[in-house]
């Protein structure tokens, strides 16, 4: 009742007063200034004599350093058929005991340093992702040295991280968005494929890999001579160079393979809807999408346009649509995933329960416009712009800037390709953003994966034209018939 | 420059002070300047001292949908003109609610400076000119989605709204969550609107900070165009709260919801943020749950394997902070043992003082952690306004690390034994089974 009577009080004041203003015209948008100049990084190249390329970027401003260590072909990507999870697992174990260290006593030293050392297993490459003080940089160099070159792949570690790894696959159908992501990847490549299983395996498969398995695969997939390390933040490239020469760079394993290209493409489709029922779920999360091309197509900066249209942002009109107009979801995303070879376009979001099918419906109807009507001179150069001016924010910090240079080295392309990013994307037309959409996105061509409650959202799935649907499980696996 | 770094006489690592320049202007508005030409890029924080602690009753949830109508157009921006000028300009514009404050962000090329403060003062001075039924609907269900994505569809989503309802009385303005009831926030009226714009969105209720490739005279000179002539709101006047001592048993809530292992959440009121025991009981966290070799972590995942997952976490906030444990069982485990494994070393840790080293490390971390965040700009200017809002100290970056340095293992017992009492807390447990019916 107090609230009310607040209310009604308010409900007499007047509007704010903007003739009491000093801006003579408040609806012109203020002129922007001239446009400041940015130079992204310049990285010292130096080698070391096992082959690790090293990348140097200087910035002094606080006393820390970043590094990225890039291993490309140790990835998921690079699984064995059969041993889904084996590059992952792979790189988790390289920091349970390594250099007559213990797994607690790498952790301890970890934290006693102030440092963060992280070993992941992407799909094209694996990497070790390092932070530390510029007062630590040399002990937690030793440190990386040790994870990196000499993991001890201890039995006792081995059966521990392994059960940790299979309850965490055992439990999949809790996480119903990596359910909905698993599906399509898996019906987009082929699940038995480099792109097309799941990174951490399917528990079906992981619980036969052997500690042996880990330390071929290491052996075979850890190449120095593959690798890039990328330093950046408050260094010395000398120093650091001195140091690296007499630590990881005198690593010199042999029986490593040279890294090569993913297989991968899109598989022969038998069906377009792939559905998993999980009674009871308010809302249906749900991946849209195909194989797009891959990182060294010429229609990169097109692309990039076109999904930063389509889904890259707060303006882009699958949120504007889904969200703003209708509604029916806290947020939609579209992203290229740039991989060696084609990898997805996805389309994402989580729509309400009721309003399933009726989403789906309305982003199968935006790509098809994209596919057929070119974008008006304002939303083309709004798009441009956005990924022109947005590029010095990837510099923000040392880590961001390790990880800039290290996506460079995985797809060979040229140090100063950031410096010449905004022209890529300046010379991109009307156009060429409808050609490359009408190469991938007319919605005929879509794969659509939908985790939800089949008993409320089916009926309209159905109506939208997609042909008949498969089931899978709550892991994401298919249903026999 | 980034952060001026003052060496002292005993040659300790060096004290990192943020540089920066303020001024208040006579509406109130407190304004900070961070100088950061590194990338030409400008940032604009809006902090207002506001969240889900100052709503009244039948209205949960109301802070923060209020937060997504600031982004729906005002007197001279049409709905959508906000974000397609800062988008074009390279940036973004975001804000998140808590239960004390709500903070606006935005981000463009540093050019387009003085697009962001016009934006910003238009929505100040005129979001009700043009705001509508139309526009709270639309946001209604947003929020809603944004419930079920954030709560009801996330395994163990509805725990968090669990403990606030039990770990605080009914009467105290953390008791219920900023995501708020949807019976509440589907009541939500224009008027509330109007209200709630009128009393909270006001300069003397504000603290802005300008960073990044900007000039001090020229943001200066800028603030004062677009934002001086904004007249002056009296004081709100927001529910006041007499912070609650501490439980005096234990409560037990057993829940289930569609998931496969059961997790348990050990849950004990503590001090505000910024108060003398905040430290120690950080400390007290990274010592229980931080790293592998950690007490918790050793015990339930690496040695015993009972557990597939453990986290201790200590937050403080404006009026009481929340010690929180929680670990996920692994298949077959009795979630009993989990809780009363977890005690058995809270007791540990409240009757004998950690190892040095012990310490040395989650301090080590900790001062790794804080100097990475002072990395990002716009992680700075929030630093920097939380300090000036919170520790009523904007030159607390210094101090802020001096506290944790400063902790020694005696303060860390003490503050366990005082706060995590056995007979003191809230224990949660979700066990396998049917989603729970949310409120």
């Amino acid at each position: 009742m107090k609230a009310l009577a607040l209310v009604l009080l308010c409900a007499t004041a007047s509007a704010a007063p903007f003739d009491k203003s000093p801006i003579a015209d408040w609806t012109q948008t203020p002129a922007a200034q001239p446009e400041a100049a940015f130079k992204p990084p310049v990285p010292k190249r130096l080698k070391l004599k096992n082959g690790i390329t090293v990348l140097v970027i200087e910035n002094h401003a606080l006393p820390i350093v970043a590094m990225q260590l890039l291993v490309p072909g140790a990835g998921a990507a690079d699984d064995p058929a059969k041993q889904g999870g084996l590059a992952a697992f792979t790189a988790d174990m390289l920091d349970e005991g390594a250099g007559g260290l213990s797994a607690i006593q790498i952790a301890e030293e970890t934290d006693r340093l102030g440092a963060g050392i992280g070993v992941f297993a992407g799909i094209d490459a694996a990497q070790v992702s390092v932070k530390t003080l510029t007062k630590t940089l040399d002990p937690t160099l030793d440190l990386v040295t040790k994870i990196v070159s000499a993991p001890a792949f201890d039995e006792k570690e081995f059966d521990r991280v392994r059960g940790d790894r299979l309850t965490s696959l055992e439990l999949r159908r809790d996480r119903p968005r990596e359910v909905a992501q698993l599906v399509l990847s898996a019906a987009l490549f082929g699940m038995t494929t480099a792109y097309g299983h799941p990174s951490s395996g399917i528990r079906e498969e992981f619980k036969d890999i052997k500690l042996t398995d880990l330390q071929a695969f290491y052996k075979a997939h850890w190449n120095p001579a593959a690798m890039t390390l990328v330093v950046a933040g408050d260094v010395d490239p000398d120093a650091l160079k001195a140091k690296l020469d007499a630590g990881l760079g005198a690593w010199k394993p042999t029986g490593a393979k040279r890294p090569t290209r993913p297989v991968a493409a899109a598989a022969k489709l038998k069906n377009r809807l792939l559905l998993v029922d999980r009674p009871g779920a308010e809302q249906s999360d749900v991946r849209i999408g195909l194989v797009g091309p891959d990182r060294k197509d010429r229609r990169y900066f097109a692309f990039e346009v076109l999904t930063s249209t389509l889904g890259g942002g707060f303006t882009s009109r699958l949120v504007q649509r889904l969200r703003e107009q209708l509604g029916i979801t806290y947020g939609a995303h579209a992203g290229m995933d740039w991989r060696l070879a084609p990898g997805p376009f996805v389309i994402s979001s989580a729509i309400v329960t009721p309003s399933t099918g009726q989403g789906i419906g309305e982003v199968l109807k935006i790509l098809d416009d994209l596919a057929a009507n070119d974008l008006s001179p304002e939303e083309l150069e709004k798009s441009k712009q956005n990924l022109i001016r947005a590029l010095p924010a990837q510099f923000e910090t040392n880590a961001a800037t390790a990880g800039a240079y290290a996506d460079l080295a995985l797809h060979g392309l040229p140090d100063d390709y950031y410096a010449r990013y905004a022209d890529g994307i300046r010379k991109v037309t009307a156009k060429d953003v409808k050609a490359a959409a009408k190469t991938i996105v007319p919605s005929g061509r879509m794969v659509i994966s939908v985790v939800g409650d089949m008993s409320k959202v089916r009926a309209d799935l159905d109506k939208l034209g997609l042909g008949e649907a498969a089931m899978h499980d709550l892991y994401g696996l298919p249903v026999a018939h | 420059m980034l952060v001026a770094l003052v060496a002292t006489a005993h040659a300790q690592p060096a004290d990192p002070k943020i540089a920066y320049q303020s001024f208040t202007l006579a509406n109130g508005l407190r304004v900070y300047v961070i100088e950061d030409h590194k990338s030409p890029t400008a940032y604009e924080v809006m902090w207002f001292r506001v969240g889900s602690k100052d709503e009244v009753e039948k209205r949960t949830g109301f802070a923060h949908l209020f937060e997504h109508l600031m982004f729906k157009g005002s007197a001279h921006l049409p709905d959508g003109l906000m974000d397609k000028l800062l988008e074009g300009a390279g940036g973004w514009s975001n804000a998140f609610t808590s239960s004390d404050m709500t903070v606006y962000q935005n981000v463009a090329a540093s050019n387009f400076l003085e697009t962001m403060l016009w934006i910003d003062a238009d929505r100040l001075a005129g979001l009700l000119d043009t705001f509508d039924q139309k526009k709270l609907d639309n946001q209604r269900d947003v929020v809603l989605n944004e419930r079920r994505q954030s709560y009801e569809n996330q395994p163990y989503g509805m725990s968090e709204l669990l403990i606030q309802d039990a770990l605080w009385p009914k009467d105290f303005g953390y008791h219920w969550s900023t995501i708020g009831y949807p019976a509440d926030l589907k009541a939500a009226v224009v008027p509330d609107v109007a209200t709630f714009f009128r009393t909270y969105y006001v300069p003397n209720n504000a603290t802005m900070v300008i960073a990044g490739d900007v000039k001090f005279d020229d943001v200066k000179a800028l603030v004062e165009k677009y934002f001086a002539w904004i007249p002056k709101a009296p004081e709100p006047v927001r529910p006041s709260y007499k912070t609650p001592a501490r439980l005096t048993k234990e409560v037990v809530i057993n829940s289930t919801d569609d998931v496969q292992v059961p997790r348990v959440y050990l849950n004990w009121r503590g001090p505000a943020s910024f108060t003398g025991e905040e430290p120690a009981l950080d400390m007290a966290s990274a010592i229980l749950s931080d790293g592998k070799s950690s007490r918790l972590y050793k015990r339930l995942v690496y040695d015993e394997k009972i557990a597939q997952s453990v986290r201790a976490d200590f937050s403080g906030e404006q009026l009481a902070g929340t010690f929180q444990i929680v670990a996920t069982a692994k298949p077959g485990v009795d979630p009993q043992r989990l809780i009363k494994e977890i005690s058995e070393e809270v007791d540990r840790l409240a009757s004998t003082p950690p190892d040095a080293r012990e310490l040395e490390r989650a301090q080590n971390s900790h001062e790794a952690a804080f100097l990475d965040g002072l990395e990002p700009v716009l992680r700075r200017a929030i630093e920097l306004a939380r300090y000036d809002v919170q520790a009523h100290d904007p030159d607390f970056f210094g101090k802020d690390l001096a506290r944790y340095r400063a902790v020694t293992a005696a303060q860390v017992q003490a503050a366990t034994a005082k706060y995590l009492r056995p007979n003191a807390r809230v224990v949660l447990t979700i066990s396998p089974g049917k989603k729970a019916v949310s409120k």
